[in-house]
């Protein structure tokens, strides 16, 4: 389940930090960067574009740290600024142009990426990040983070079944990367969205 | 391999997390000074002006620069890619120039934020469309960004008019942004 979960910030902590502490800031920061970071990387995949939102979050956060409201978790709520700051990336046209900067992750894996079962998790997090970056968002945020397809159709402003389809291909795409190698590989490019 | 897709997100679920860069937090700090430095609490009304002054110079040059405005029709249109590049281009400084524009106000007119959701869904929808590949004719994807920017250039105004009406009310309540 996410790691956002299994995060407690102390309400006093919280208090600190909308008095403007810096300390406070700070361990806030600390609790906080390692899943917010993951969860942006396995969105955006680049590692710089995935830092500079990373600060963006927390900028965000800090800044408008009034907005939250104490009703529910306080890392649930970094995590909905995480998630919304790393899909309005996706969704930016820059976006778009930036994949044509990096033809290797347009392209699907090769026979030599593909597979020993002893890197498996190495191969697994190649094969998800050659997934189109809409296809990847909605695997990461179903599978791992627990969202439900209607959560997903909102944040992308698509139907339930968009959701749903996007899964169900994501995860017979990565299956197929996935399989022992025998010979040719049965992947074929996926459409880019 | 994986039999099923509980296997499946089983393994995504079990991927390591991953380490922030290392010097992360320094820029976070950095970025919320440039931030408090840009509010103005500490300048005041001095800084407001001159915030306000710039941003209406930079519009002034967006809106006089624009080719697509009144006199549309006597642009003679660019070859498409250098037409989209154009658009591309106008579209990125209207974004800078949103970026630049203070934090919305907590509390603000019905109309105004139902217009600045309108304004904002209907960009996403567009960058929506233009982020499929069908999307190809070059004709097409040039109404796009001319869409775009028209409602980028929009956005900006609204989201000025609003700024500008806070600020105003916070200059005569005597309180700081």
């Amino acid at each position: 389940m996410s790691q956002f979960f299994e995060i407690h910030i102390d309400p006093a902590l919280i208090e600190r930090a909308r008095c403007g502490e810096r300390e406070a800031h700070q361990q806030i920061y600390q609790c906080l960067a390692k899943p917010v970071y993951t969860l942006i990387r396995r969105l955006v995949v680049r590692p710089a574009v995935a830092e500079e939102l990373l600060q963006d979050v927390f900028v965000e956060l800090l800044r408008g740290i009034d907005a939250y409201n104490g009703s529910g978790s306080f890392a649930g709520w970094v995590r909905s600024i995480a998630v919304t700051r790393a899909l309005m990336h996706l969704r930016s046209p820059w976006h778009r142009r930036l994949l044509w900067l990096s033809p290797e992750l347009a392209a699907p894996l090769s026979a030599a990426e593909v597979v020993r079962t002893e890197e498996l998790p190495q191969a697994l997090e190649r094969a998800l990040e050659r997934l189109p970056p809409t296809t990847r968002s909605v695997v990461w945020l179903y599978d791992v983070e627990g969202y439900t397809h209607e959560e997903i159709a909102r944040l992308h402003g698509r139907s339930i079944s968009f959701s749903k389809s996007q899964l169900a291909r994501a995860h017979r795409q990565l299956r197929a990367w996935l399989e022992p190698h025998t010979g040719e590989l049965a992947c074929t490019p996926t459409t880019r969205n | 391999m994986y039999t099923d897709d509980t296997e499946l997100s089983g393994s995504l679920r079990r991927l390591p997390a991953l380490e922030p860069p290392a010097h992360g937090w320094e820029a976070v700090q950095q970025a919320l000074q440039r931030h408090a430095s840009h509010g103005p609490a500490g300048s005041a009304a001095l800084w407001r002006v001159a915030a306000v002054v710039l941003l209406m110079l930079t519009l002034l040059v967006l809106v006089v620069a624009q080719p697509w405005s009144a006199n549309r029709q006597m642009v003679p249109l660019l070859a498409g890619d250098a037409r989209v590049e154009e658009l591309m281009i106008r579209s990125q400084q209207l974004e800078a120039v949103l970026r630049e524009l203070p934090r919305r106000p907590a509390v603000e007119q019905a109309g105004t934020a139902v217009a600045i959701e309108e304004l904002q869904s209907r960009i996403q929808q567009l960058d929506t469309q233009l982020s499929v590949p069908e999307v190809a004719g070059s004709h097409e994807v040039q109404q796009l960004w001319d869409q775009r920017v028209q409602l980028m250039s929009s956005l900006v105004g609204v989201r000025f008019a609003e700024a500008t009406r806070h600020d105003r009310w916070i200059s005569g309540n005597g309180e700081f942004l």
